[in-house]
């Protein structure tokens, strides 16, 4: 009898577990205001910006790398910085910014992330971070500069509009040597006025061919690399949900959400924090992180080959547009 | 999938309650375990433990629900059902077919629309318990190992180190 | 590597269906090992030997006890432990199960790396002491009426703080045991 009733309990407990909770429907408000911003992405400063920045990092001097010599896919004798540094705060003041730098640590790897702020009317104090990181191995066309492009439109784009929240736009400095800029961007309390960041890393290589993307340390993608990845974790979910929608019904670029466990620090998951929004996932910021893949899927990546003929103009335009449409949407767009 | 599993639920309750006056012997367990689910919408993996109750019937009808957790790609929690066949005798290697629920944390694939991927998971697929003896107090099993399929061209592996029953 | 796997697994099926002499379960059990113990945590990632020595006895059979100190080798950093174990007995192989329960001072990941140190530092805050693992025996041998021969235990865990962060996993190479 008491075996009856254990084995009844059991089977009970087990069916009651298998009720999935009903995923809510996805809230698309605001998407066609942030759409109409995003309409303003022009892909020929893209491409302009792209150009210029490779050739000014192919022109620089490198960092000193007695630290950190070279390894594979790891040239630190070719990482260079302090030009785009110049030319991302020239960019800024250009479009009426007043940019400012915050110059971090000391010694060979002192750091210099460049930002500038668009501050918003109603809600100013909480602000919507847009990153970028500028230093860059060899010309570094998609390893950052296409990045760092799309920020810069993007600062170019906000200033034609009205938002609740301040955006800030910045670019990080030594990200290649362990994302130090950021890492001591948010050790130094710099970003605790951050409601929502989103971090671009690599977003303008594309390739249609079958297996051009690889699994992730055993996490399955699609094999054709033809999209952005918008990567998330339990922090910033539900704007993970929110972007990837938005980029897939709005047709601005044919975006692909991934979500990290938990807060993404984890042993299998740490590959999905490997750029400058890393310690923000820590430290519990919520941050989205955009991606075409890097290593897992562009052949150029940290190699002298990364050169803007391998940008795919029209994939950086889409990507671009995402971001533009992002901002509008996190920072709320006043149209 | 819940057709299947309440197909399964049915399967191994009949087999329980068929022979209702003869009583299974149950035994608890503790085990160390670990898993790798992929699918193209969910990865979920890790090394941990479980707990759960074996079930004995006529020396050679088993079945088995466990409850694991999992450590290594956030925590995973996995849930699963077994029912098979049990060699008599001291030396007692057993074959199952298993049903798996996975919960907990794990990295995710999103649909177009922004969509999460179904919480639980789920596999099914056979265990096999080569290495399993009889105690006077229960038993012993090591190296047992299973394989699963599921949804989205889900692949399920598992294995425990070692598992020790206790009857009661 | 093979012919060696084959036989264990082989020792594992054949001795356990011969039964031996049984030890006397209520006296006293000193184990002496050493250990190889892979710890993760975000970024970081160390590796380090110990040696362990544990003292324990049978609570009520098949329970027993278990408490015990490892010292990690280079750097010499300590933990201690306990355990609650199950215990069981076919022939003279007798694996065990159980929970294990620490208080350690080897999560520290101090390394010489240029490269994320920053970021890895950044990310050693909130590593807490405690830690859980689930602890087994599969390869635990009576060879004598006193002694115990144990090689590959395996132990899985985590600490308490964002439980499931940081990683251990750990392999007693050998462990020896005597009762008294």
């Amino acid at each position: 009898m008491k075996m009856n009733r254990l084995l009844n309990l059991t089977i009970v407990t087990f069916l009651a577990l298998l009720v999935a909770c009903g995923e809510k429907e996805g809230d698309r408000s605001g998407f066609e205001e942030a759409t109409v911003v995003a309409q303003q992405v022009n892909g020929e400063n893209l491409m302009n910006s792209v150009a210029e920045l490779v050739d000014i990092h192919l022109n620089d001097i490198p960092i000193d790398n007695s630290e950190c010599p070279p390894g594979d896919l790891f040239p630190t004798d070719h990482l260079t910085r302090n030009a785009a540094v110049g030319y991302i705060s020239e960019e800024f003041r250009k479009m009426g910014y007043i940019p400012d730098t915050a110059v971090l640590g000391e010694g060979a790897y002192i750091t210099y992330n460049v930002f500038a702020e668009w501050p918003g009317t109603s809600d100013a104090e909480e602000v919507i971070l847009v990153g970028s990181h500028l230093d860059a191995f060899y010309g570094g066309a998609d390893d950052n500069t296409s990045a760092v492009a799309a920020m810069l439109e993007a600062a170019r784009i906000a200033r034609n509009f009205s938002f609740s929240h301040t955006i800030r736009f910045i670019a990080f400095d030594l990200e290649e040597l362990g994302s130090i800029g950021s890492t001591r961007y948010v050790e130094g309390g710099l970003a605790g006025d951050v409601k929502t960041a989103i971090v671009m890393d690599l977003i303008g290589y594309r390739s249609f061919e079958p297996g051009s993307q690889k699994s992730v340390m055993g996490i399955r993608l699609p094999d054709v690399g033809d999209y952005l990845m918008v990567i998330g974790n339990r922090d910033s979910e539900e704007i993970t949900r929110q972007i990837t929608d938005m980029a897939n019904s709005q047709s601005l670029s044919k975006a692909l959400g991934v979500l990290a466990p938990g807060d993404g620090a984890y042993f299998l998951s740490q590959a999905l924090m490997r750029s400058d929004h890393g310690l923000m996932w820590y430290k519990g910021i919520p941050a989205v992180f955009f991606t075409d893949g890097a290593n897992f899927r562009n052949p150029n990546y940290h190699l002298a080959s990364d050169l803007p003929e391998t940008i795919d103009a029209d994939f950086l335009t889409g990507n671009t547009k995402v971001l533009m449409a992002a901002i509008a949407l996190l920072a709320e767009v006043q149209l | 999938m819940k057709k299947i599993l309440f197909i399964t639920i049915i399967i191994a309750t009949s087999i329980f309650s068929a022979h209702s006056q003869d009583r299974p012997g149950i035994s608890i367990f503790l085990h160390q375990t670990g898993m790798y689910y992929s699918s193209d919408n969910i990865t979920s993996e890790g090394l941990g433990l479980g707990i759960g109750a074996h079930f004995l019937h006529k020396s050679q009808i088993a079945g088995q629900v466990d409850a694991n957790i999992l450590w290594g790609n956030g925590n995973a929690i996995t849930t699963r059902i077994a029912a098979g066949y049990e060699k008599k005798g001291k030396w007692a290697p057993a074959i199952y077919a298993t049903c798996n629920l996975l919960w907990g944390q794990r990295t995710e694939i999103l649909a177009e629309n922004g969509d999460r991927p179904p919480l639980p998971a789920w596999a099914a697929g056979v265990r096999v318990t080569p290495l399993k003896f009889r105690t006077g107090r229960g038993y012993v099993s090591a190296l047992e190992f299973g394989y699963g399929v599921g949804p989205a061209k889900a692949m399920s592996l598992e294995f425990s180190v070692l598992s020790i029953g206790i009857r009661f | 590597m093979k012919k060696i796997i084959s036989s264990l697994v082989a020792l594992l099926f054949f001795l356990p269906l011969f039964a031996q002499e049984k030890q006397d379960k209520k006296s006293f059990e000193v184990t002496a090992g050493y250990s190889m113990l892979f710890y993760q945590s975000a970024y970081n990632l160390q590796n380090a030997s110990g040696i362990e020595a544990s003292i324990g006895r049978e609570i009520s059979d098949p329970l027993r006890w278990q408490a015990g100190l490892r010292v990690g080798l280079d750097p010499l950093l300590p933990e201690v432990f306990g355990r609650i174990l199950l215990q069981e007995e076919v022939g003279s192989w007798r694996p065990q199960i159980g929970l294990e329960l620490g208080v350690t001072g080897r999560a520290k990941f101090e390394d010489g790396a240029f490269l994320l140190r920053e970021t890895r530092e950044a990310m050693q805050t909130g590593i807490d002491a405690g830690y859980l693992a689930i602890h087994t025996a599969p390869l635990s041998f009576r060879i004598s009426k006193n002694w115990n021969l144990s090689i590959a235990e395996i132990d899985f865990g985590t600490h308490f703080t964002r439980i499931g962060r940081t990683l251990r996993a750990q392999v007693t190479l050998i462990s020896a045991g005597m009762k008294f």
